[in-house]
């Protein structure tokens, strides 16, 4: 199954959580947002700068700096 | 303001019911609504800062209710959600009260989950049904109820709808406290180990504490009375577990991922089965909106033009009132005066209290009070909207160059307010360093103490250039201020992140909630009594005083000069180093207890009246400047250094407060004082050197 990086994943596109890769109070932040393992997510808008962008992930939206969402592996299909 | 409470103080004055909940979720429009206590809310993330609290009766029972800071977890990540986790967790509330925005349920049950394990004495409030209802979510409150095992409570908190059940609910809590907790279940091998932690201790949330071995929590745990015997015992069963853990290939930090999981897990279920979307394209509404707030092409001029359109309604809508007002407290001044001379008060005394102190008064008002009632509710509007986190949002690349926080564009944004609001708002932001680096460039942002004089000088060098359509090349003028001013704060918090407080930035999460509705009412009576009567109650306050101290300095003369004028002579050489005058730095420096004064002060010292006139028009005030030497240089640099100099008094205590560093204060004296001096200084060379290219 292929995978890649939040960052890269175009707006619209909805995705799947695979797992995070990050320090251990950052990972757990975006638990805390239900970044969870299979949750999806989908980017939907970009600043003017095209980063920070914004994600909706269980009806709400957070955003992301890319730094971030760098950090965030994502798949095509649950599992 | 606000009374504060450390902790459940309130005990003697009946039950302590806390408030929690997500940020945004509508917790202080409840608490609003039962105590009538004019606190704060705002469409963003993390205003309520401290423990706020406030009474309410049901059916003539008097009850404490504690508003706590909005969290995401009960796990501390800031001060805010630690101060809502000790509450929570080690203040034994009689009950607690959870607000889940109805709209984001999966989410917020999140929380909700995790307090309801550490203690089921809980209530959890489903606020903003009707928003729901009008998105097409459909929740199942008895299902939901079933799962939980507490009371669940629809509520629209705006007009009251479903408050008196949620009440209702508390009495009950009250009066026969929920004991049986809520058991979350985790992967089967924490579960194993867990089990034994929570028979000993009673408490599976303080189980998976240990176990967890959450540093501050477990600190605290150890040092509770119940606890205090067995905390050793505790502590090596709890390092036991986790060493057996490793070993089957779970560190701790997968462990804390693992815990984090099972509520989400938890959550996902129930969600499962008490919600059904009927409308899913509920969201593209506000997508829309957003994209077109946010997007390269019209995000940053919307932004401009909606500050332009304040700015534009202020300034234009403040002119007229401002001049009624005047006249009509000036108007006061002669029966003020025949009053005070009939009961026989000495003359000397009468010219300290009318021609120092009521005028200074006068002035303050007339010209504070119409642009503050008309840009505080205006401002207010943007923040109900939910707008201003779409400013952090747009903005947020310029602040991650400054090695700055994300979140730093929301506490400048309370700049414009107050200075000393956007200091004590930058708690909203978790890594030392960079709240250090917001809370020291905050006051390079003008605050509505500033706006007022800005506009004012803006107002006269517009005027100076005789020109068409002044009032929207002043809007135009002020609206570059205030960019020069944004990026001034930029330029100081990369210096800042590049010299004392060296560091990267942390990556930035924000949450952008939805569009709400403004409630137009709310916001005028919010903005007009909190904001703009705190803003004109202080600002009377320290002119009061201030306005006789600067009486007396202008009238008591020593060696036929008064006192004003013999310092402002002694600062005088230095001041014209930047194109300023000891007049202007001398009422500068005075204004300290509040930048509203400074213009008040300056004319008191041209006129040498010893006293301040009758303020008339621009004109009047453009020819007191011209007649004292004032070319545009000077217009310039003193709006220039209106805009950059020491923060008021108000600020540096505040500053004082959240720093806990005199060192840090006066940095943050310092820092935009260098930075105001410093562009004088180059406007001054710049100007003087084309006069002498100009004459070769």
């Amino acid at each position: 199954m292929e995978k890649m990086r939040l960052c890269d994943v175009p707006v619209g596109k909805t995705i799947y959580i695979d797992k995070i890769l990050a320090k251990k109070s950052e990972k757990l932040r975006l638990l805390d947002f239900g970044m969870v393992k299979n949750a999806t997510i989908t980017p939907v808008f970009v600043s003017p700068s095209g980063d920070p962008v914004a994600y909706e992930i269980k009806n709400s939206i957070i955003a992301l700096r890319n730094s971030l969402a760098s950090g965030i592996i994502v798949k095509e299909e649950e599992g | 303001m606000n009374k504060r409470v450390q902790a459940t103080k309130g005990k003697e004055n009946g039950p302590v019911i806390a408030l929690a909940g997500n940020p945004n979720a509508g917790k202080s429009t409840i608490f609003n609504f039962l105590t009538g206590l004019k606190q704060h809310t705002g469409n963003w993330t993390g205003k309520t800062v401290e423990n706020a609290y406030g009474y309410y009766d049901f059916k003539g029972d008097k009850r404490v209710l504690v508003d706590l800071p909005g969290t995401y977890s009960l796990l501390p990540r800031s001060k805010d959600e630690e101060a809502a986790r000790d509450f929570i967790c080690f203040h034994h509330p009689d009950a607690i009260i959870v607000v889940v925005d109805a709209t984001m349920l999966e989410r917020h049950m999140n929380l909700a989950l995790q307090i309801i394990e550490a203690n089921p004495n809980t209530v959890i409030c489903v606020n903003l049904i009707d928003e729901a209802k009008r998105k097409g979510i459909l929740i199942d409150i008895s299902k939901m109820r079933q799962v939980l095992g507490v009371p669940v409570v629809t509520t629209n908190a705006k007009n009251g709808e479903g408050i008196f059940d949620l009440l209702q609910e508390v009495e009950n809590l009250i009066h026969r406290p929920n004991t049986t907790p809520l058991h979350i279940p985790q992967e089967e091998e924490i579960d194993v180990k867990v089990k034994s932690l929570t028979e000993k201790t009673n408490s599976r949330w303080t189980g998976l504490k240990l176990l967890e071995n959450d540093k501050t929590t477990v600190e605290k745990i150890c040092n509770l009375k119940e606890y205090n015997s067995v905390s050793e015992e505790l502590l090596s069963e709890a390092e036991k577990a986790r060493e057996e853990l490793c070993e089957q290939g779970i560190d701790t930090d997968r462990l804390s991922e693992m815990i984090s999981q099972a509520y989400y897990r938890f959550s996902s279920r129930m969600a499962a089965e008490v919600l059904e979307y009927t409308n899913p394209d509920y969201q593209q509404r506000d997508r829309k909106i957003d994209r077109l707030l946010t997007s390269k092409l019209t995000g940053i001029p919307l932004m401009l033009f909606f500050l332009g359109v304040i700015l534009w309604l202020t300034i234009v809508g403040a002119n007229y009132p401002s001049q009624v007002l005047s006249t009509i407290l000036f108007g006061f001044e002669r029966q003020i005066e025949s009053a005070l001379y009939l009961i026989h008060t000495p003359s000397f005394l009468v010219d300290v209290l009318v021609s120092g102190m009521y005028r200074t008064l006068a002035w303050v008002i007339s010209v504070m009070l119409p642009p503050m009632a008309i840009f505080f509710p205006l401002f207010t509007l943007l923040e109900d909207i939910g707008y201003l986190p779409r400013i952090a949002f747009n903005l947020d690349k310029s602040f991650c160059r400054a090695c700055a926080h994300g979140k730093q564009a929301l506490t400048t944004c309370m700049g414009f307010g107050c200075n000393a609001v956007g200091v004590s708002g930058c708690n909203i932001i978790d890594s030392p360093r960079e709240r250090l680096v917001a809370i020291l460039t905050n006051s390079f942002i003008p605050c509505n103490g500033r706006f007022p004089t800005i506009i004012l000088l803006v107002g006269i060098l517009v005027n100076s250039l005789q020109i068409k359509m002044e009032a929207t090349v002043s809007v135009l003028v002020v609206l570059l201020l205030i960019v020069l001013s944004v990026a001034m704060m930029l330029l100081a918090s990369k210096l800042l992140s590049k010299t004392l407080l060296k560091g990267y930035p942390s990556h930035f999460l924000l949450e952008l909630p939805p569009y709400r509705k403004p409630k137009i009412r709310s916001i005028i009576v919010r903005s007009v009594l909190d904001r703009t009567v705190y803003v004109l109650g202080r600002a009377v306050s320290v002119a009061a005083p201030a306005g006789i101290v600067i009486y007396l300095l202008a009238n008591i003369t020593l060696g036929g000069e008064t006192l004003l004028g013999s310092i402002a002579i002694f600062l005088d050489p230095f001041a014209r180093f930047f194109g300023l005058d000891g007049y202007i730095l001398l009422a500068f420096l005075l204004g300290i207890p509040a930048n509203e004064i400074v213009l008040p002060i300056l004319i008191m010292g041209y006129t040498s009246l010893g006293s301040l006139t009758d303020i008339g028009g621009i004109e009047t005030l453009r020819q007191i400047f011209i007649d004292n030497g004032w070319t545009f240089l000077t217009l310039l640099n003193v709006t220039l250094f209106m805009l950059m100099h020491f923060p008021c008094a108000t600020t540096l205590l505040t500053i004082k407060k959240e720093t806990k560093s005199v060192k840090w204060t006066l940095l943050a004296f310092v820092l935009p004082t260098l930075f105001g001096l410093g562009t004088c200084f180059i406007t001054n060379s710049v100007y003087k050197l084309l006069i002498i290219l100009q004459m070769m």
